[in-house]
């Protein structure tokens, strides 16, 4: 959070305390017939091919409909797709599908349709497209298709139930009309008086197959980047939902609204150049462990997050299943032990890190800080926001401050942001015979019980080799007004639309 | 008069070739990678040269510029890379807002420094001290400042007008009142503060000319004087404020649309040159710049009717 933003939270959060003595409720237009969301953001494109996670998610599912969905606990559920089953070795994915579903432009669902969208999602070049690379659908019958893999996908399910499986009409597919309209089977219609950039309006689809998921009248997600235009819009009743941060929890908790805390995210360092390409000292464990051992995560859980969050050493969320108690304690602090690490190492005096600069200043200087008393000095390298990931891709780091979505993600999506040799965030390529191993296994057995046995495996590599060194876990911040209430999806920035239902309030 | 708008125009387009030529090879300069913020994390590097591919940046930038000045003649101004919308009907619906609020706050603002001006330069005392004041008080407080104040106490605590968001003329003619209130207020104040300034100080000035007080040993009425007199030889100067003021509120409605929410250019052009979308960014200069030129037309044409010695 820039300057800026912090002077306005304070300013917001000074002005609503001397407003509380004006004794006058907040303005209440909400309705129970209309759900009114402030978003952060709205979809690039409304093709299923280019779909995304997190802050998009509520946006597509409002008007298509997946094959199968997630529930807020992170089992899977039948939505198009009615029942399923695996061949050998999970080879293939073979699936029943539903009858009677009709798309809004009056095309019938039905087997064809479900590959001509699985075929254009793996062609589509959209930010997932990989999770489905080398698959290919069979038409088995009418209602039934038959999704073969090239190669293990122990987590099909979970990106059939989240991106790749947005059910678009036959009709519009690949047509450029429908990366601005989407045309879909799902629980609301898009209306046109929606505005992009302002606001997206949805209406009640009456013909939709499942009445019990359509809980509103109307849908109306409005954009607003701002964290203080969102908290003013909340307090003030123009939106009955929105996600806040730690700077504005405290007034909208105290203004009575409902907060649902939800740990989606890490922040961390990622240790990127395991072999010395870019930074020598960083291809010596006993450098990359001297790091590990100079966090007070505590302390920067309490500077950086008011203390929101949950402090961990993992790259692997309980969810996966991979998580090991014992490895929390693992590098407790110990600057002393960093020191002699560091001498063992050849850096008896320290050594001097480049690192990308963060964008929050407190972040900076509490970790400049912890580093520093080892030995360790960083050099905070100015990178323009939307150059810092890039920059990070392109290998001109080799350690930086990240913030990753998995503190609550599968083992398999875990493994392929961080050890797998193509992992989006192993971008020197690092192997290890550990993790070689255990992809090994798992393309062999890709069963839940043995992927979450190989990623505990690999989870203990990642740590105790400090490729990755987590900070903590943290919450997104979402908050409902008295009349909606909603349950939190697990490793989603924000619910499922389905978990939105009116209070009668 | 008509030899002196077609010149003002010429120059106007000739001015507009240059700055959008300008902007598109600074942003290719500039420009991050724009395939690799659309498709995130989770794409491979090969997934990235693909789509830097379909949006045609591997191809040279002379083409790709004479092909986007080509379309922009024609009054194409292309797709944004980000939302996929029609670059021109995304500026259509989004410069009403910004041009709405930044046209009511100058003219709110022009009056309320022209009386706060001349009470100041006419009365003296209390009242100039005061205007004087809140010059300086205008200027410490910035607009967002105000912004959060107003909007704190007259949307949240007292829920007067609505704290964010935009209503169209045509769909609610109230609403569209109430939901231009804040904003153009939270404008306003800097505004006002320094403008007030600067035509009290051309009131000053016009009012110790000794046209001035020949005017008054005629025995012409005070009234006449100021108003039909002084007023129109200090126009010029506070006319060239205000109408720098309202340029420069065109970049300044940025942080008022944020708090506001509101859907206008500001935030658009924000938005779109930190993810480097391209055509987006230039579709907002060519727009911005045509209206600065109109605007300082439009200028030069009542400083002309107000003092016939600019027309030569």
């Amino acid at each position: 959070m820039n300057l800026s933003k912090r002077v306005a939270a304070a300013i917001s959060i000074a002005a609503l305390g001397l407003g509380a003595f004006s004794g006058v409720p907040a303005a209440n237009a909400a309705s129970q017939t209309t759900l009114t969301i402030g978003s952060i953001i709205e979809p690039k494109s409304w093709d299923p091919t280019q779909a995304d996670l997190g802050h998009m998610a509520p946006l597509y599912q409002s008007v298509y409909d997946t094959l199968v969905t997630r529930t807020p606990a992170g089992t899977y559920a039948p939505n198009l797709a009615t029942k399923w089953s695996f061949g050998p070795g999970s080879s293939w994915l073979q699936m029943d599908l539903r009858k009677g579903v009709k798309f809004t432009d009056g095309t019938t669902f039905d087997a064809k349709v479900a590959k001509a969208n699985l075929d254009a999602f793996v062609a589509g070049n959209g930010p997932y497209s990989a999770t489905l690379a080398g698959v290919t659908t069979d038409v088995v019958s009418d209602y039934t298709i038959k999704i073969k893999l090239l190669k293990a996908n122990p987590d099909i399910l979970y990106y059939l139930a989240t991106t790749d499986s947005y059910m678009a009409s036959p009709k519009s597919i690949g047509t450029a009309g429908l990366k601005t309209v989407p045309v879909g089977s799902g629980p609301y219609v898009y209306d046109k008086s929606s505005v992009p950039g302002s606001q997206l309006v949805f209406t009640a689809n009456a013909k939709y197959w499942d009445k019990s998921k359509v809980k509103f009248k109307k849908i109306v997600f409005k954009l607003m980047t701002d964290v203080t235009a969102r908290l003013n819009a909340l307090l003030s009743g123009q939106i009955d939902a929105t996600i806040l941060d730690a700077n504005t929890y405290a007034t909208a908790k105290g203004r009575g609204m409902t907060d649902y805390l939800n740990n989606v995210d890490w922040q961390g360092i990622m240790i990127l150049d395991r072999d010395g390409a870019l930074s020598k000292p960083l291809s010596d464990v006993r450098v990359r462990q001297a790091i590990g051992y100079s966090l007070d995560r505590a302390a920067l859980l309490k500077a950086v997050q008011k203390g929101f969050g949950t402090v961990t050493q993992q790259p692997f969320g309980k969810a996966s299943g991979a998580q090991d108690s014992a490895l929390e304690n693992y590098y407790s602090l110990d600057n002393a032990k960093a020191k002699s690490l560091l001498a063992a190492a050849g850096y008896p005096d320290g050594l001097t890190l480049d690192m990308p600069a963060w964008p929050d200043p407190t972040m900076r200087a509490v970790l400049g800080d912890q580093l520093a008393a080892s030995g360790i000095k960083v050099n905070w390298v100015s990178v323009p926001g939307p150059e810092y990931r890039n920059q990070l891709k392109a290998k001109k780091f080799a350690i930086a401050v990240y913030q990753l979505g998995l503190a609550n993600a599968t083992a398999w999506v875990t493994i392929n942001f961080t050890a797998a040799p193509e992992a989006s965030w192993n971008v020197f390529g690092s192997k290890d015979q550990v993790i070689s191993q255990a992809l090994g296994s798992i393309n062999v057995n890709p069963s839940e019980k043995n992927v979450s046995a190989q990623a505990a495996k690999i989870n203990a590599f990642l740590v105790k080799n400090a490729w990755f060194l987590p900070f903590y876990q943290m919450p997104q911040m979402f908050f409902t007004n008295s009349h909606v209430k909603t349950v939190n999806s697990i490793a989603n920035a924000v619910p499922y639309i389905y978990n939105y239902a009116p209070t009668g309030k | 008069m008509l030899r002196f708008i077609a010149k003002r125009l010429t120059s106007g387009f000739l001015l507009l070739l240059v700055i959008s030529t300008l902007t598109y090879f600074l942003l290719f300069f500039s420009s991050s990678s724009v395939a690799r913020n659309l498709l995130g994390d989770s794409a491979t590097s090969a997934q990235v040269v693909a789509k830097a591919h379909e949006l045609g940046l591997d191809r040279p930038l002379l083409p790709r510029y004479f092909e986007w000045l080509g379309h922009a003649l024609t009054g194409d101004l292309g797709i944004s890379w980000y939302s996929n919308q029609p670059i021109v009907s995304s500026l259509a619906s989004r410069l009403p807002v910004t041009m709405t609020i930044v046209l009511f706050a100058i003219l709110l603002a022009s009056t309320l420094a022209t009386v706060l001006g001349m009470l100041a330069a006419v009365k003296g005392g209390w009242i100039d001290r005061l205007v004087q004041f809140l010059a300086i008080a205008g200027f410490a407080v910035p607009n967002f400042v105000v912004a959060i104040i107003l909007v704190t106490v007259f949307a949240i605590n007292i829920a007067v007008f609505p704290a964010t968001g935009w209503v169209n003329l045509s769909d609610e003619p109230r609403g569209w009142f109430l939901s231009l209130v804040l904003p153009v207020a939270a404008l306003v104040v800097s505004t006002v503060a320094s403008a007030a300034q600067q035509i009290r100080s051309a009131f000053k000035d016009v009012l110790s000319r000794d046209w001035v007080r020949t005017l008054r040993s005629r025995g012409i009425r005070n009234n006449e004087i100021l108003f039909k007199h002084v007023l129109r030889s200090a126009a010029p100067s506070g006319l060239t404020v205000l109408s720098l003021q309202f340029v420069g509120m065109l970049g300044g409605s940025v942080i008022i649309e944020k708090i506001f929410a509101l859907p206008g250019i500001g935030q658009l052009a924000v938005d779109s040159t930190t993810q480097g979308d391209t055509p987006v960014v230039m579709g907002i200069v060519v727009y911005s710049v045509i209206v600065v030129i109109l605007v300082n037309l439009v200028v030069d044409l009542v400083n002309g009717w107000l003092n016939p010695k600019v027309r030569v």
